[in-house]
């Protein structure tokens, strides 16, 4: 009874994205005073004020994080020339470009979406008109078809980069294949705006091999992220047909091209057969570049470095088949699903099972 | 004396607060969740330092969109925690170059202390 009245206060009282991990915390409180054999009274106390604290944060975050912005942005807003604005507005829906400040909108959007309802929120974000509508639709649809499928958390990372996926996807898939080559995949992949954030949850450090987690496939494009430990390293091997471009997000990426020419015997297909390590001369990559690996052309990465070392791949291809993928159970992963006659990037289904109290 | 190191684009009011550095540093070595972090600040103040929900969410919040610290959500002790996550709490690389620039901060200040007069 207790336990249900804290539970369905919590729904009103407590600020949405503290409220998983707060009231867990709440209970696990309350269980360590049972094990201590605290009296039943001061455990009740206790945990009544533990409830209260945490009602106080979720107003300071509420202020913080919702009403604080929007008092800014509205003041700014005031500030606009009229002629500014509509102007503004004809030109990005012409576009429908995903531009850093539609990405800021709709990080702003999905933030009060979670607190209100779509028509509340475009009232108290000003949006009559909005010169991103596009992009707020496309958010209240992602989010409807989430809220069907039982998701009760609006993910804003996951959509905000979803986004900025699909973008890159139909850039991709509106040239024929047989056109893109090595320089046009450059220009297609080398300013993904993917955040640190949203690619933190694919990071995973095994310490019997690299990882190979999985964000995004299409029948054109795989985009995953591979996690190596010091010492860690793919040997010798070629990607076929397919086109590689490999981004470090962090740590320092020991990198080897490989010529057919360049070693004795073929450069071997990629695959579950452990192939030969290469000792010719080696590059060495940090933070923030980008390496790209033609067709055929054969590669090896290591990780000589004393730290950990994540890179983030995109392949226009077929991707690799071999043991180092992870299970994707116990992990995000964007699907390309049809919604309402077009394609979008959303969170799986097993998701609504995975918040399921 | 020694330049300090520059703290990339941080202006004075995105750096912790003294409660903040607290945080930081009980994650430091492994990641923690919320009512574990408040046990090991309280421990190793000898309880003189005692973190409040009130103050710990905020104080996560704050930090971990300034990127100093990442969240994980972990289905850890699901039933306990009658069915709620714990969300893992550990320092971010920009969160550990902060903490080193601000212990050489202090480092520099008490050796600018122990300076002869004239030279200040």
């Amino acid at each position: 009874m207790f336990v249900q009245l804290i539970e369905n206060a919590a729904k009103v009282l407590v600020y949405e994205p503290i409220r998983d991990e707060s009231l867990g915390d709440l209970w696990e409180l309350d269980y360590q005073l049972k094990t201590r054999q605290t009296p039943k009274l001061i455990r009740l106390i206790k945990t009544l004020w533990t409830f209260l604290q945490i009602v106080r944060a979720s107003v300071i975050l509420l202020f913080e994080e919702q009403i604080i912005p929007l008092i800014q942005s509205s003041h700014n807003t005031s500030f606009l020339d009229h002629d500014q604005l509509i102007d503004r507005t004809d030109n990005s829906l012409q576009g429908k470009v995903l531009t850093s400040e539609a990405i800021a909108e709709v990080r702003r959007y999905c933030n009060t979406r979670r607190l209100y309802n779509p028509t509340l929120s475009r009232k108290l974000l000003n949006y009559s008109p909005t010169p991103y509508i596009y992009w707020i639709r496309q958010c209240d649809r992602i989010i409807e078809k989430c809220q069907e499928r039982g998701h009760k958390s609006i993910d804003t990372e996951a959509i905000v980069n979803s986004f900025i996926l699909s973008n890159l996807l139909r850039k991709i898939e509106a040239i024929p294949p047989h056109q893109i080559n090595l320089e046009a995949f450059k220009g297609f992949v080398q300013d993904v705006p993917l955040t640190d954030a949203f690619l933190e949850r694919y990071v995973a450090f095994d310490r019997q091999s690299y990882g190979r987690q999985l964000i995004c496939r299409t029948w054109s494009l795989a985009v995953y992220a591979i996690s190596w430990m010091p010492g860690q390293e793919s040997w010798l091997h070629h990607h076929g047909h397919a086109l590689d471009a490999i981004k470090v997000i962090r740590g320092e990426m020991t990198h080897w091209i490989v010529s057919p020419g360049d070693c004795e015997g073929d450069v071997p297909f990629e695959g579950f057969s452990r192939s030969k390590r290469y000792e010719g001369p080696a590059q060495v990559f940090t933070t923030g570049d980008l390496v790209l690996i033609d067709r055929g052309v054969g590669h090896q990465i290591s990780n000589r470095s004393s730290e950990n070392l994540v890179t983030l791949h995109f392949r226009f291809g077929h991707p690799p088949e071999d043991n180092h993928w992870r299970t994707t159970s116990d992990t995000e992963m964007l699907v390309w699903k049809q919604t309402e006659g077009c394609f979008d990037l959303m969170p799986p289904d097993r998701d609504c099972v995975f918040h399921q109290p | 004396m020694g330049k300090l190191k520059p703290m990339g684009n941080l202006k004075p009011p995105s750096l912790p607060t003294v409660l903040e550095e607290a945080i930081m540093l009980s994650i430091l070595e492994r990641p923690r969740f919320g009512q574990n972090i408040v046990e090991v600040v309280s421990a190793a103040s000898d309880g003189t330092c005692q973190i409040s929900c009130g103050t710990l969410y905020p104080a996560l919040r704050r930090l971990e969109n300034r990127g100093f610290i990442r969240a994980e959500r972990s289905e850890a002790n699901l039933a306990v925690r009658r069915g709620h996550n714990r969300c893992y709490y550990a320092v971010t690389d920009q969160g550990r170059e902060v903490l080193n620039n601000l212990e050489a901060m202090r480092h520099q200040i008490k050796k600018y202390d122990k300076a002869p007069e004239f030279l200040t």
